[in-house]
């Protein structure tokens, strides 16, 4: 028995050298391919029959692959909040040349009516003193645009997020399925093992996920707030875009499996993945800057007042500045919401509408009972240098708008570059932190599973030494029988 | 006479190297059967009694032997139903006519019906478990046995009845809710109905004191639009939970809490969750648990184990015990009386048949997609035919003497 013994062990040494050199091909074909984890043959003897493929293993580490999906959640959860914050700062703050800040254009205002001031007669320092107005009411409106236009955007990247979601989830019970099925027929399953990984790795970029696998493989995912996104079968990621934001409006929550996890509103709240920076740039650091332009915009309208000079005891009114919901004042100590979209200079100043600039200095915009010049002196620079006064005065800021308590009107404005500023400045620091953090774990997690090129290469070697051998084996029995065969005939 | 006692002789030597090359033919014409267990010859002389003077030959008894217990090698397949044994046992099939017979030739595919058969016509005998009852086995018989068959369930639903959580923790530091439509934490299960369809189950947890949470468990089928609270029906299940933080207890459930919750899946089956496994510490909400059922789905393929379990594998992962494959042996299998096929039937030699499962009683395993080659040995049977070869020259040399001999001895008389 021992000669057919020989040539079937041999013949079992081919075959799992085939499927040895299959494996090495596939590791070698997967060498740039992302998610593409090192597959290993295990070759198991059988007494008395050569050896057989027992099966395919993948080399993975659950821990490293866990470390790699968590910095993938927090890296895109930065990147999401620091593009939102970088594009805002390009607009408004970023270009010293073009003074686009509120803070700028109010320093600009203040020099303008400090020189008209020294020459109230003069027309020409007039209309300068309303062009800087016009630039801060602009400045104004402008970055209001901005934000919402901003909160608008990342509530459509919200929806294609959630979109991409669900296809995710799709996909994801597709290929859970045939991992399921594999694992209890003991098939291949190393191939779909790496695509289900690859969508994980996906799904955490857009959502901070956390998974747990279950007997045959089956797993379950769950947001990084444990609420369920797949467990058997997909859940719903529900989404209801908001396609236009003005200062008031609040957008709607991402639900989860009937959960909402982004908002105020939120019961249990979803903390890193590109849907947590978005809702956090749309419901909480916009809305603030939002909140801060519109203090600003406060402070302006109040400073430029006008007080019934009569002494009857009329009601304050709009100067300079109004608004749309002028010429009646604005709440006063408080957020005034959207008050920095509609902010304007009167029209009773703009020469092009047939204005006066010299109104500035006189005073009544609102009627005869709120002129200051009463006199109608030339060289009248009271008012005027009420207004700078007023502009340097110290004043209070409702604390929600988070930029300083009291101050002036100017340092309120510096107040709120520099908190955009440095949220910018910490979230870019903690996206690259997170950025390095997600190189470093992936290096790792590569290190664990990746293909080696020069480890395949001499693997091959061997490989083709034992198919050599065990071919040089069979051609020898064959021999053997040749000689037992003649010595027959 | 002992001239002719010498031909006679010669005569039984040549009878009987012509049966071992008989097995040698029929062993090297079977050297690639599956399950072929080698047959050889084994001689005894048949001396007569002889006086001191003189001596008359006698003859040789030819005694065939099959190396039935003598395992082949294992050839791989991809089939899961080639099925091959490591160890002592034989498969019971039984031919269309129902007569059983043992085997080891294990090429098992479905016919028409889906019954399993193997190369040479035999069907594959099991225990049907397919209501989930253990096999119901007579140690000594064939009762019970019936005709594998693959081919039935081809839908098939099962109700959930249980779940288990694998780790669950509500969070110790979360804050005290007021109740509906105020809640802690939320997860979900799918279970299914005794038809089959899924029944999503949403789990509240209200955490309404210090260390004391109240489980709600609603039908998501009930919920209102986009989800959540309010239910258009009452809760299926409300339980409240109370955890012990002391130093023994480290936020394990209290000894007086309960630790499950039972009810009806609507639809469907009673239901019992096992909650004795939650925790409530200071860490974040998880809740992980399984749960048995599975939706209808078309059968995909089966598969053995290797304790001779036929599982039937659904489309969607789901497995169910079909058949127990059982292993039959007898206390001397090499005196089994082979049969057409590949087969062995019981002879007065072989004594009783036993029955047992694969891996019991000193019965070897079931090794799905692998056949067992024949145990033949070229080179041995060659070696054998040539061996035969001389001896029957020989022989006919003994028988030619002695003819030769017989033949002077005529002359003698001229």
């Amino acid at each position: 028995m021992s000669l057919t013994v020989a040539l079937s062990s041999a013949r079992s040494s081919l075959m799992a050298s085939g499927v040895q050199s299959s494996v090495i091909s596939r590791n070698v074909a997967g060498l740039h391919q992302d998610g593409y984890s090192r597959k290993n043959a295990l070759i198991v003897s059988q007494p008395g029959s050569g050896v057989y493929v027992s099966g395919i293993q993948r080399a993975a580490s659950a821990g490293l692959f866990n470390n790699v999906v968590k910095a993938v959640s927090t890296s895109a959860q930065q990147d999401a909040l620091y593009n939102g914050l970088q594009k805002i700062a390009a607009v408004t703050i970023d270009d010293p040349e073009l003074d686009q800040s509120a803070a700028a254009q109010l320093a600009k205002l203040k020099s303008a009516l400090q020189q008209y001031a020294s020459a109230p007669n003069n027309v020409t320092f007039a209309q300068t003193a309303v062009t800087a107005a016009k630039g801060v009411a602009t400045a104004l409106n402008d970055a209001t645009n901005t934000v919402q236009m901003t909160r608008a955007d990342a509530d459509a990247e919200m929806a294609t997020s959630v979109n991409n979601i669900n296809q995710l989830l799709a996909q994801f019970e597709t290929v859970n399925t045939a991992i399921i099925k594999g694992t209890i027929s003991g098939s291949d399953v190393t191939d779909y093992l790496d695509t289900r990984d690859n969508i994980l790795s996906k799904l955490s970029q857009e959502v901070g996920i956390t998974f747990a696998t279950r007997a045959n493989n089956d797993m379950v995912v769950y947001t990084d707030s444990g609420v369920t996104l797949f467990e058997r079968t997909a859940r719903s990621v529900t989404f209801d875009p908001t396609h236009s934001y003005t200062a008031g409006t609040t957008g709607n929550a991402v639900v989860i499996d009937g959960v909402p996890v982004t908002g105020a509103n939120a019961i249990m709240p979803i903390s890193s993945g590109k849907l947590a920076g978005l809702a956090t740039l749309r419901d909480d650091k916009m809305v603030t800057y939002q909140n801060q332009l519109d203090e600003i915009a406060r402070g302006v309208i109040e400073v430029f007042v006008e007080k019934d000079q009569t002494g009857a005891g009329g009601p304050d009114q709009t100067g300079l500045f109004t608004y749309a919901g002028g010429p009646g004042m604005p709440t006063t100590g408080a957020i005034n919401v959207g008050l920095a979209g509609t902010i304007k200079v009167t029209d009773l100043v703009d020469q092009a509408l047939g204005g006066n600039p010299s109104l500035v200095r006189d005073g009544g915009m609102n009627g005869a009972s709120y002129v200051y010049n009463a006199g109608g002196e030339a060289g009248f620079f009271a008012r005027i240098q009420g207004l700078v006064d007023g502009m340097a005065a110290s004043r209070t800021y409702d604390p929600a708008a988070l930029g300083k308590p009291s101050g002036s009107l100017v340092d309120f404005a510096g107040s709120s570059v520099s908190w955009l500023e440095s949220q910018r400045k910490s979230v870019g620091d903690e996206a690259t932190y997170s950025q390095t953090l997600l190189e470093r774990s992936a290096d790792a997690l590569s290190n664990v599973n990746g293909v080696n090129m020069d480890d395949e290469m001499s693997f091959m070697l061997q490989v083709e030494r034992t198919f050599s051998a065990s071919s040089k084996l069979i051609s020898t029995i064959d021999d053997m029988l040749k000689q037992l065969l003649m010595a027959v005939g | 006479m002992s001239l002719y006692g010498v031909m006679r002789t010669g005569g039984s030597g040549m009878n009987a190297q012509s049966n071992k090359l008989a097995t040698v033919a029929d062993n090297i014409a079977n050297v690639n059967t599956t399950g072929y267990k080698r047959a050889s010859t084994e001689f005894s002389s048949l001396i007569l009694r002889s006086g001191t003077g003189n001596y008359n030959s006698g003859s040789v008894e030819t005694q065939v032997r099959y190396a039935i217990s003598d395992p082949g090698t294992l050839n791989y397949t991809t089939s899961a139903t080639d099925l091959a044994i490591q160890g002592n046992g034989f498969f019971i099939v039984s031919d269309s006519g129902g007569t059983p017979y043992l085997t080891r030739a294990g090429s098992f595919v479905p016919d028409g019906q889906g019954n399993l058969y193997n190369t040479a016509g035999y069907y594959l005998m099991g225990y049907n478990i397919k209501n989930g009852a253990a096999p119901d086995v007579v140690a000594n018989g064939l009762g019970n046995l019936e005709v594998v068959n693959i081919a039935q369930q081809t839908l098939l639903g099962n109700p959930t009845t249980t779940a288990k959580l694998d780790g669950a923790n509500l969070d110790s530091n979360a804050a005290i809710t007021a109740g509906p439509p105020a809640y802690t934490s939320k997860t979900s299960l799918i279970t299914y109905d005794n038809i089959g369809n899924p029944v999503k189950l949403d789990m509240y947890m209200f955490k309404t004191a210090a260390n004391t949470w109240d489980v709600e468990i609603y039908n998501n089928a009930d919920a209102a639009a986009g989800g959540g609270f309010p239910y258009g029906g009452p809760a299926l299940s409300t339980q409240t939970f109370t955890f012990d933080v002391s130093a023994t207890g480290k936020g394990r459930l209290d000894a007086a809490s309960p630790t499950s919750m039972a009810f009806t899946i609507p639809g469907g089956s009673p239901f019992t969750l096992d909650m004795s496994n939650m925790t409530q510490v200071a860490a974040d909400f998880q809740f992980k648990a399984t749960t048995n059922g599975n939706a209808p789905s078309a059968l995909d393929r089966v598969e053995v184990s290797s304790d001779g379990t036929m599982y039937s594998i659904f489309d969607d992962g789901t497995r169910l015990a079909t058949y127990k494959i059982p292993l039959a042996t007898v206390p001397s299998p090499d005196n089994l009386s082979p049969e057409v096929g590949n087969v062995y039937s019981i002879s007065i030699n072989s004594g009783n048949i036993q029955v047992d499962f694969a891996g019991n009683s000193g019965l070897g395993t079931i090794k799905p997609e692998a056949l067992e080659a024949s145990n033949v040995d070229l080179a041995n049977e060659l070696t054998a035919m040539i061996e035969s070869q001389r001896s029957y020259t020989a022989n006919s040399k003994v028988f030619q003497t002695g003819a030769d001999l017989l033949d002077v001895l005529v002359n003698l008389k001229r």
